[in-house]
C-alpha cells in the first residue's frame, strides 16, 4: 500500500463512518428525558435530583427556586436503576458545576420492589440511552452486558444499529429537532394531578438490614466515590410509594450505609407522617406522587437543603430572570389545574378576562349545529361576536380558509367537518359535539381540551393540563 | 462469532493488521491463531473434535506417505533380488497397510460425522440406544470432506503430505471457510496459507468489496425473507396453489442469497489475507438443466462428490464387471446407462445424507439425482421431438424456457429441502398443484406473510439488484469493474452499498440474528 492508497483508504473510511454516524444521529429516538437539561445554559444549576420516574413526579424544581432560591433540575429516566443514575450524574456534570446531588434510592430496590427486574430493564433500555454520544454513553452501554437481569449486547445500543429501521418513518422532525434546544420550564418535573387513594404501606416488624442487589451497591459506591472526586455533596432520598414490608430491610441497610459515610438519607417513604404526607390524598398511583404530594416533599427537601447547605441557596443569580419565568409558568399550570378540577365556570370566566389564552373551537358543518354551537358557547360563558363556526380567537370570530396552527394545536376544515387536533390527535365524541381547545400563549401549548356534547348537554373533558407535560411513563 | 456480527468485522480487521505487520516467516502462525480463536469463539468445547480431526489427518497423511516411501525404497534397494511375484506381494502388503491407515482415518472422521449428525436421530427411533448430549462441531460436514479429499490425494499420490502438524491444523480450520465452505483442495489452498506475502492493496479492496456484496445478500435479502418463509412453512396447511409457489420461490431466493452471501463473505475475508478460495457459485439460476445447475451451485461439493465418489464408484471393479456383463450380452443401453445410474444414485444419496439428518434431505438428493437421470435418458428423445416440432433449441426463447423450467424444478426441490419432514413436503407440493389461485399474486397476499409493504419493496428491489449484478457478472466481474472506476464513482457506489446494508439490513435489537442456513451442516 503506497502513501496515496493509504490516505485514500483512510479518507473513505472516515467518510463512511461519518455518514453512518450522522444517520444514526438523525434516526435516533429524540424523546429523551434529558433534553430539557441539555437546553439550559452551562453552569446555571447547583443541584440535580437524580433517579427514576419517582424523581420526575416527586420533586418540583420551580418550588425549590421560588421558595428557597435553589437552582435545581430533575435528571431522570423511566425505571432508572442506580447504575444508570451513575452515568446520568456523569452526564449532568459535563455542563453544570453541580454542588449537590439528590439521589433517589428507588433504584436501589431493584429486585426487591413490586416492579419486576426484567420489566425495569426493558423500560430502562427503551428510555435511558437517549443521551448524547460520548465516552459516558459508551460506558453506560457497557453496563447492559453485566448489570440487571435482561442482559444485552452493548453493540445493540449503538444508534445506527438500534434505529436503522427508522427509514420507514422518515419525517421532518428527524432533520429539524435539536435536543439541545428543547427547553422545559418544568425542569424535569412531570405534573400529576390525579388522586389515587393508596393504603399506607406497612413496615416490617423486627426487620434486619438486608443488602440490596450487589451491582446496585457497586454503583452506589461509585457514586459516593464520584462525589468525593468531583467535590459535590450527596443526599439520599426515597419518595413515598407503596413498598413491600420486606423492603424495610433494604431501607435499614441504606440507612446504615448512609450513616457510615455521613450522607443524609431522607426516607419520605417510611417516614411520611413526619412531613404530613398522606397516601390517601397525595399519590397519583401506587408509585408516584400527585403535585400536592410533590409540593410537600419538595418543600421538605428545600428546607433541609437551606438548613444544611446554605451555600447552595442563592436567590440572586445571573439566570434569575429565566428561573423566575420558568417558575411563573409552573405556578400558572398549577392555578389552571386548580380551577379546572374544581369549577369550570370559574375557569371560563377567568379565560374571558385573560388575553394570554386563545380559545379554538370546531364544529361539524351541518348548519343546524351553528345554533347549537352558539348555545354551547353561551352555556360556557363565552361571548361570541359573530356566527361563524370555524374558530374563535381572542373573543373575536375569525373564519379560516387555511388550516390554522398554533403550537401543538391545529384547526382545519374539509367540505363537511371541522377538525381540531392536539399533538396530531383528533379527539371527538360521536359527532354531535363542539370541540374546544384552549391554547395558552404563556405556556405555548394547549392546556385544555374538551367538547360539548349536544346529546347529554354536558362538557366532556379530554385532557388536563397535566398531561401536556408527558405524564408518567408507566 | 457470526460473520454478520460487528465482533467478526473487528476480529477480521485486527488479524489483517497483525498478519501484515508480523514477520513473514511466522505469518501462517497468525492465521492459525486467528482460526483457533475464531473457532473457540463459536464454542470452546467444539474445538476439541476439529483439533483431533486435524491431528488424525496429519498423522494419517504422513503415515501413508512413510509407507509409500518405505515401499519405494525397499523395492528400489532390492530391485534385482526380488522376483516379480515377490514384488507384487510387497506392493500388496504396503497397499494393505496404507488402506488400513486410510480406513482408520475414515472410520474416525466419517464415523465422527455420522455420530454427530445421526446418532441422536437413530437413538430416538431405537429406544435401546441412549441419547447423548453431543455438541456438534460447527462446519463438521465441510472440513471433514476437505480433509478426506486431502488424505485421499495423499493416498493416491496426487499430493505430498504436510509435515507440520500445526500447518495441517491451519489447513483444516482456516477460519473464513471452516463453517460453511467452500470445500477447498489441499494443493490449491495450503500453499497459499503458508506463503510469505506482503500487503496488496488491490487484493485487500477487492476482498472488502466481495464481503460487502456478501453482506448485502445475507442481510438485505436472505434475512428479510426469513419471516415470509417461516410463516408459510410453519402454517403450510393454510396455504395452497400459488401461495405455496410464492413461498417456495422466495425460499429459493433466500437460500441462494444466504448461502452465496456467506460464501462471498468467506471468499472476501480470505482474500484480505491474500488467500483465494475456490468459487462455489456461478449464477446457478441461469442454468438450462438440473445437471448444469449442479455444476453452478455449491460447486466445490459437486466437485468433491464427482472426484471422490462418482469417479471411483464408476471405475470400481463391480461396476466395470457389470458393464462388461451387459456388453457381453449385447445390451448396449444397459451397459452404458445402468452403471452410470448406480453411480449417480450413490452420489445423490451421499449428497442427501451429507446435507442433514432428516429423510427429506435424502429425498432431496435423490430428487435431483432422479431429474438428472431422467434428463440423461430422455435428452435424445427430446432432441428428436424438438426437431419434429421444428423447435429451434438454440433460440433465446427456448433458452429462457429452459432456464424457467430448471428454476421451477429447483424450486420444488427446495420445498423438500426446507420442509421439516417428507409428509409436509409432499403435502405442500401436492397442494401447490391441486389449487389454481393466481390472483394471490395481485391481491396483496404477500403482505400478509409478516413483511410490511416498505420491507417487501426493499426485498424486491434488492432481488432485482441481485439479478442485474448476476447478468453483469456474465461479462465481467462487477467488483473489478467498480474498482476500475474513477474515485468519485467508486466511492459513491461503495458508500451506497454500505448504506444500503446499514439501513436496509435485517439486524439489531428486535431481530433474532438468523444463522446461515448451511451453518447447520
Amino acid at each position: 500500500m503506497n502513501k496515496k492508497q493509504f490516505i485514500s483508504f483512510i479518507c473513505f473510511c472516515t467518510l463512511a463512518i461519518s455518514i453512518i454516524f450522522a444517520t444514526g444521529q438523525l434516526f435516533r429516538d429524540k424523546s429523551t428525558t434529558i433534553a430539557g437539561y441539555y437546553s439550559i445554559p452551562d453552569n446555571t444549576v447547583d443541584a440535580v435530583i437524580v433517579g427514576s420516574s419517582h424523581v420526575n413526579s416527586g420533586y418540583i424544581p420551580a418550588v425549590l427556586w421560588q421558595e428557597y432560591g435553589i437552582s435545581a433540575y430533575n435528571v431522570y429516566s423511566w425505571s432508572q436503576p442506580v447504575w444508570i443514575s451513575y452515568h446520568y450524574i456523569e452526564e449532568a456534570l459535563k455542563t453544570q458545576d453541580i454542588k449537590l446531588v439528590v439521589l433517589d434510592m428507588y433504584g436501589m430496590m431493584y429486585g426487591n420492589s413490586h416492579e419486576q427486574p426484567v420489566e425495569i430493564d426493558k423500560v430502562n433500555y427503551r428510555n435511558s440511552f437517549s443521551i448524547d454520544v460520548g465516552i459516558n454513553r459508551w460506558k453506560m452501554m457497557q453496563t447492559v452486558a453485566d448489570c440487571g437481569i435482561d442482559l444485552k449486547d452493548p453493540v445493540e445500543f449503538i444508534n445506527i444499529i438500534r434505529y436503522h429501521t427508522a427509514w420507514k418513518n422518515i419525517n421532518k422532525e428527524m432533520f429539524t429537532y435539536n435536543n439541545h434546544n428543547d427547553p422545559d420550564f418544568f425542569r424535569g418535573y412531570g405534573l400529576q394531578t390525579n388522586v389515587d387513594v393508596i393504603d399506607a404501606p406497612e413496615k416490617m416488624v423486627d426487620a434486619q438490614p438486608k443488602m440490596p442487589y450487589d451491582i446496585a451497591v457497586k454503583y452506589l459506591d461509585k457514586i459516593v466515590e464520584l462525589s468525593h472526586k468531583k467535590g459535590f455533596e450527596l443526599i439520599f432520598t426515597l419518595t413515598p410509594y407503596q413498598f413491600y414490608p420486606s423492603e424495610t430491610e433494604i431501607f435499614l441497610w441504606l440507612e446504615n450505609y448512609a450513616k457510615e459515610r455521613e450522607i443524609p438519607f431522607i426516607n419520605y417513604a417510611a417516614n411520611y407522617a413526619d412531613i404530613d404526607f398522606d397516601y390517601a390524598t397525595d399519590m397519583t398511583d401506587m408509585s408516584h406522587l400527585n403535585y400536592k404530594g410533590a409540593i410537600k416533599i419538595t418543600n421538605y427537601l428545600g428546607q433541609f437543603i437551606t438548613d444544611n447547605y446554605p451555600e447552595i441557596v442563592k436567590k440572586d443569580r445571573n439566570n434569575k430572570v429565566e428561573l423566575d419565568a420558568d417558575a411563573k409558568k409552573v405556578y400558572r399550570v398549577f392555578s389552571v389545574n386548580e380551577m379546572t378540577t374544581s369549577d369550570y365556570n370559574n375557569y371560563f370566566e377567568y379565560l374571558s378576562n385573560d388575553n394570554e389564552h386563545v380559545l379554538f373551537a370546531a364544529i361539524s358543518g351541518d348548519s343546524t349545529y351553528t345554533q347549537q354551537f352558539a348555545d354551547a358557547c353561551k352555556k360556557l360563558g363565552i361571548i361570541l361576536t359573530s356566527d361563524g363556526f370555524t374558530g374563535v380567537k381572542d373573543s373575536q370570530w375569525k373564519q379560516f380558509s387555511e388550516p390554522l396552527k398554533m403550537g401543538d394545536m391545529e384547526l382545519y376544515a374539509d367540505q363537511s367537518n371541522a377538525y381540531l387536533t392536539v399533538k396530531g390527535m383528533d379527539y371527538h365524541g360521536d359527532g354531535k359535539d363542539v370541540k374546544f381547545a384552549i391554547y395558552d400563549k404563556v405556556l405555548e401549548r394547549t392546556t385544555f381540551y374538551f367538547y360539548y356534547d349536544y346529546n347529554t348537554d354536558s362538557i366532556v373533558i379530554k385532557d388536563y393540563p397535566a398531561k401536556i407535560n408527558g405524564g408518567i411513563y408507566d | 462469532m457470526l460473520f454478520t456480527s460487528l465482533e467478526f468485522v473487528v476480529f477480521l480487521l485486527f488479524f489483517v493488521i497483525v498478519y501484515y505487520t508480523f514477520p513473514k516467516k511466522i505469518q501462517w502462525l497468525v492465521l492459525l491463531c486467528a482460526s483457533l480463536l475464531f473457532y473457540a469463539g463459536i464454542g470452546r468445547r467444539r474445538i476439541v473434535f476439529i483439533c483431533i480431526s486435524a491431528i488424525t489427518t496429519w498423522a494419517c497423511t504422513n503415515l501413508i506417505y512413510i509407507k509409500h516411501s518405505e515401499e519405494k525404497n525397499y523395492l528400489s534397494q532390492n530391485k534385482r533380488s526380488l522376483s516379480k511375484e515377490e514384488k507384487a506381494v510387497i506392493k500388496k502388503k504396503y497397499k494393505n497397510i496404507r488402506r488400513s491407515i486410510l480406513a482408520v482415518f475414515l472410520m474416525f472422521n466419517l464415523g465422527g460425522l455420522f455420530v454427530f449428525k445421526f446418532y441422536n436421530m437413530t437413538a430416538e427411533s431405537i429406544s435401546v440406544l441412549p441419547k447423548l448430549n453431543l455438541i456438534m462441531p460447527i462446519g463438521v460436514s465441510f472440513y471433514t470432506l476437505q480433509i478426506i479429499g486431502y488424505v485421499m490425494d495423499v493416498y493416491n499420490k496426487k499430493s505430498q503430505p504436510e509435515k507440520s502438524m500445526l500447518k495441517t491444523m491451519l489447513f483444516t480450520m482456516w477460519f473464513p471457510q471452516v463453517i460453511q465452505g467452500p470445500i477447498a483442495r489441499y494443493d490449491s489452498l495450503a500453499p497459499q496459507l503458508f506463503e510469505r506475502r506482503s500487503f496488496n492493496y488491490d487484493n485487500f479492496v477487492l476482498g472488502l468489496l466481495r464481503m460487502l456484496w456478501g453482506y448485502f445478500k445475507k442481510l438485505v435479502i436472505a434475512d428479510r425473507f426469513v419471516v415470509i418463509v417461516t410463516t408459510l412453512f410453519s402454517n403450510y396447511t393454510q396455504y395452497s396453489g400459488f401461495e405455496i409457489l410464492i413461498g417456495a420461490i422466495i425460499y429459493t431466493i433466500q437460500l441462494y442469497a444466504d448461502f452465496s452471501g456467506g460464501i462471498d463473505i468467506a471468499l472476501g475475508a480470505s482474500e484480505l489475507f491474500g488467500v483465494v478460495l475456490p468459487e462455489n457459485f456461478n449464477r446457478p439460476f441461469f442454468s438450462k438443466s438440473i445437471s448444469e445447475f449442479w455444476r453452478r451451485w455449491h460447486m466445490t461439493l459437486g466437485g468433491f462428490l464427482r472426484d471422490y465418489i462418482f469417479y471411483p464408484v464408476t471405475l470400481s471393479k463391480p461396476l466395470s464387471k457389470l458393464a462388461k456383463f451387459f456388453s457381453k450380452r449385447k445390451l448396449k443401453w444397459c451397459s452404458r446407462w445402468i452403471p452410470a445410474y448406480i453411480s449417480l444414485f450413490i452420489l445423490w444419496f451421499c449428497s442427501g445424507v451429507w446435507h442433514g439428518e432428516g429423510a427429506q434431505y435424502i429425498l432431496y438428493g435423490l430428487y435431483h439425482g432422479g431429474l438428472i437421470m431422467l434428463g440423461m435418458t430422455f435428452e435424445p428423445h427430446f432432441e428428436i421431438l424438438c426437431e419434429k416440432l421444428k423447435i429451434n433449441r438454440f433460440s433465446q426463447t427456448f433458452k429462457v424456457f429452459q432456464v424457467a423450467r430448471t428454476f421451477f424444478l429447483v424450486t420444488i426441490g427446495e420445498i423438500i429441502f426446507r420442509a421439516p419432514n417428507i409428509p409436509q413436503a409432499m403435502y405442500m407440493i401436492k397442494s401447490m398443484f391441486t389449487t389454481f389461485n393466481p390472483w394471490v399474486l395481485f391481491d396483496g397476499f404477500v403482505f400478509t406473510l409478516g413483511l410490511d409493504v416498505p420491507d417487501f419493496v426493499v426485498g424486491v428491489v434488492a432481488v432485482i439488484i441481485l439479478l442485474v449484478v448476476s447478468l453483469f457478472n456474465r461479462y465481467q466481474s462487477m467488483r473489478h469493474w467498480v474498482y476500475r472506476q474513477e474515485l468519485p464513482i467508486r466511492w459513491a457506489i461503495c458508500l451506497a452499498a454500505i448504506m444500503s446494508i446499514v439501513l436496509f439490513g435485517v439486524y439489531g435489537p428486535g431481530y433474532d440474528p438468523a444463522p446461515f442456513i448451511y451453518f447447520q451442516f
